[in-house]
């Protein structure tokens, strides 16, 4: 067994510690100090079942860790939770220790290790004083990985986008200055203090968050997800960057609902308790009836918005969808801004009278979306080489993006972007004024919108003067709203 | 994977404290009529713990519960046929039941259905 250095300095140890949890196996091999090493023909020794994987899981949620993600594959439990709670369960001592490591480019630096004494392994912490000493082998802290790249494609992508001659808008500051954020930064809104939740395709940790250091808080998994450290379409880390080039000091959290379920993904974040949750997805409602699944979905939003919390659902890209239709909602549509600053509709953002909702008209306001056919017109952040970055790579613009097919960077929109950018607004109002309704911050939105009066809208409706069903009310004001917010209190 | 280990996620329906049901009735609910369709705690209490005896995982998080189990399980407990298909490449897993699902006996006193929820339109 390796003897652990006694040369590392002291580090710090963070506020969240991330493990994973060796389930006991069906042999009474044990994983972590057994002397035969793990091949492609030992490993199913190592593989607990369902059960114990499972049992596991709940005793570990019930000790109050995060659960991550139940692997059957790697037979663990991938957890989160404070120092003190690894401390107090597995009564241990959690210590930093800074060992040199070799970073990307060959860099020569050190890394932060946490280690608990009581073991002969880094990072290895014992399970027999704790209530799993049953059910785990042991627990893994997770220690940093490096990417063995030369940082310029692929594995570590640029913290900044890539320039594209075409006309496009950029994070943070394109869109920030469209929908007139950055007066409302400089005036002390910023978001701090307001939780904003998401529920999409999931989240990874692109530089681009980091570098600037947003508070992006762990992925919670929706139900039947997993791989909480990845986004394997890059849709929910893409239009995540809309709420923080609005609101670059809201706490963050993305609900990992993927494909499964998205009423289960949608209560889940309203058992986070924020004061926004945004959406940038839709069902196949059209005029009705509501599928049964369209009927829970329509009582989650309203169960949501009765506790007080913002609801923002893009009105859809020429769908006539669910729930961007739904009263209690805000929904957002979209508007182009040409280069010179002048606005239009947008034939790519549904707007439309809602028949299932007689009297309710969507959108509500807009945010910034591109024109068709792909609306390529925001440059955003996503895992290298996942599906958006891959599919943009293909073909010029307007058909393609000009970017390369693993940067980590793709430009597209629709109102998916808007519906984020709307919240941003939300939470910059919500900061004005704590005690903002639903229904008052979507008034407020409406006020100070600009009215759009050119273009066609993408369900065949014209723009024109006052509010109309191209873009509702027009393209919302990011300033002028949280003055008027703060004005109300 | 055998597709009975697949794990699968479904919404549940629970009885309403006044009578009122979430998946029969033909009126909008919003924020000014939704306690009218919300179970009692003691439902909520009593479907969580029945179905997470039966080996589901329970999230008694909105109106409705959220379970999560595998596919077999799903068909042991609701007495149907599940099969998965794919919608697209990317991810879109669609659940089919060849006969609806049904609410065993030992919960129809506070279960009204089951759902599975298709796949969300992502709209960039």
């Amino acid at each position: 067994m390796a003897k652990k250095s006694k040369d590392a300095k002291k580090g710090t140890v963070p506020d969240v510690i991330y493990a994973e949890v060796s389930v006991k196996g069906h042999t009474d091999t044990p994983l972590f100090d057994s002397a035969t090493r793990i091949t492609s023909e030992t490993v199913n020794d190592f593989n607990p079942g369902f059960e114990n994987l499972y049992s596991a899981a709940h005793l570990l949620r019930t000790e109050g860790f995060k659960i991550l993600q139940v692997s059957q594959v790697s037979g663990s439990v991938n957890i989160a939770g404070p120092p003190k709670l690894y401390e107090d369960v597995f009564k241990t001592k959690i210590i930093a220790k800074e060992l040199p490591v070799i970073k990307e480019k060959r860099e020569k630096t050190t890394a932060t290790f946490l280690d608990s004494p009581d073991t002969s392994i880094l990072g290895l912490i014992d399970t027999s004083r704790s209530p799993l000493k049953e059910l785990a082998d042991g627990l893994a802290i997770l220690t940093p990985v490096y990417y063995l790249t030369d940082g310029s494609a692929g594995g570590s992508p640029s913290p900044n986008p890539p320039p594209k001659s075409y006309w496009h808008l950029d994070v943070p500051a394109g869109v920030s200055s469209g929908i007139n954020a950055a007066q409302a930064h400089r005036s002390g809104f910023t978001g701090k203090g307001i939780k904003v939740v998401m529920t999409d395709t999931g989240h990874f940790l692109h530089p681009y968050f980091t570098n600037r250091g947003y508070r992006v808080n762990p992925t919670v998994l929706g139900p039947a997800t997993e791989n909480p450290l990845h986004d394997e379409v890059g849709h929910g880390t893409g239009e995540s960057a809309n709420i923080f080039a609005v609101a670059p000091d809201v706490e963050f959290t993305m609900v990992k609902q993927h494909f499964v379920n998205s009423v289960g993904a949608f209560n889940a974040a309203v058992e986070l308790h924020p004061h926004v949750i945004s959406c940038s997805w839709t069902t196949r409602a059209e005029d009705g009836p509501l599928s049964a699944a369209e009927r829970l979905l329509e009582a989650a939003v309203a169960n949501a918005t009765r506790q007080g919390i913002i609801v923002v659902f893009a009105a859809g890209n020429g769908h006539r969808g669910f729930a961007g239709q739904h009263p209690d909602v805000i929904s957002a549509g979209g508007v182009y801004m040409k280069q010179d600053g002048s606005l239009q509709a947008t034939g790519y953002a549904s707007g439309w009278a809602s028949t299932l909702y007689p009297g309710r008209n969507a959108p509500d306001v807009c945010g910034l979306v591109g024109l068709p056919p792909k609306a390529a017109y925001i440059m955003l952040p996503l895992e290298p080489g996942d599906e958006l970055d891959t599919e943009g790579a293909v073909g010029s613009f307007p058909d393609g993006d000009e970017t390369a097919d693993n940067d980590g960077w793709a430009a597209f929109s629709g109102t998916s972007a808007a519906a984020p950018q709307i919240a941003a607004i939300c939470a910059l109002m919500k900061q004005a004024s704590p005690n903002l309704t639903p229904n008052q911050a979507r008034d407020i939105l409406k006020k100070t919108a600009h009215d759009v009066t050119e273009g066609e809208g993408g369900n065949g409706n014209e723009a024109g003067p006052g509010p109309d069903l191209a873009t509702g009310s027009g393209l919302a004001d990011a300033y002028q709203a949280t003055s008027a917010a703060l004005q109300s209190k | 994977m055998e597709n009975g280990d697949y794990t699968l996620s479904a919404e549940v329906v629970l009885r309403s404290r006044t009578g009122r049901s979430l998946s029969d009735e033909n009126v909008a609910i919003t924020s000014n009529n939704i306690e009218e369709f919300s179970p009692s705690d003691d439902t909520i209490k009593e479907a969580t713990s029945r179905l997470q005896d039966m080996g589901f995982s329970v999230a008694a998080t909105g109106v409705t519960l959220t379970i999560v189990g595998k596919l077999s399980l799903f068909e042991e407990v609701f007495s149907t046929k599940i099969t998965l298909g794919k919608a697209s490449a990317n991810h879109n897993i669609i659940i089919r039941c060849e006969k609806d699902p049904i609410i065993p006996s030992s919960l129809r006193d506070i279960i009204e259905k089951i759902i599975f929820i298709p796949p969300p339109i992502y709209l960039r």
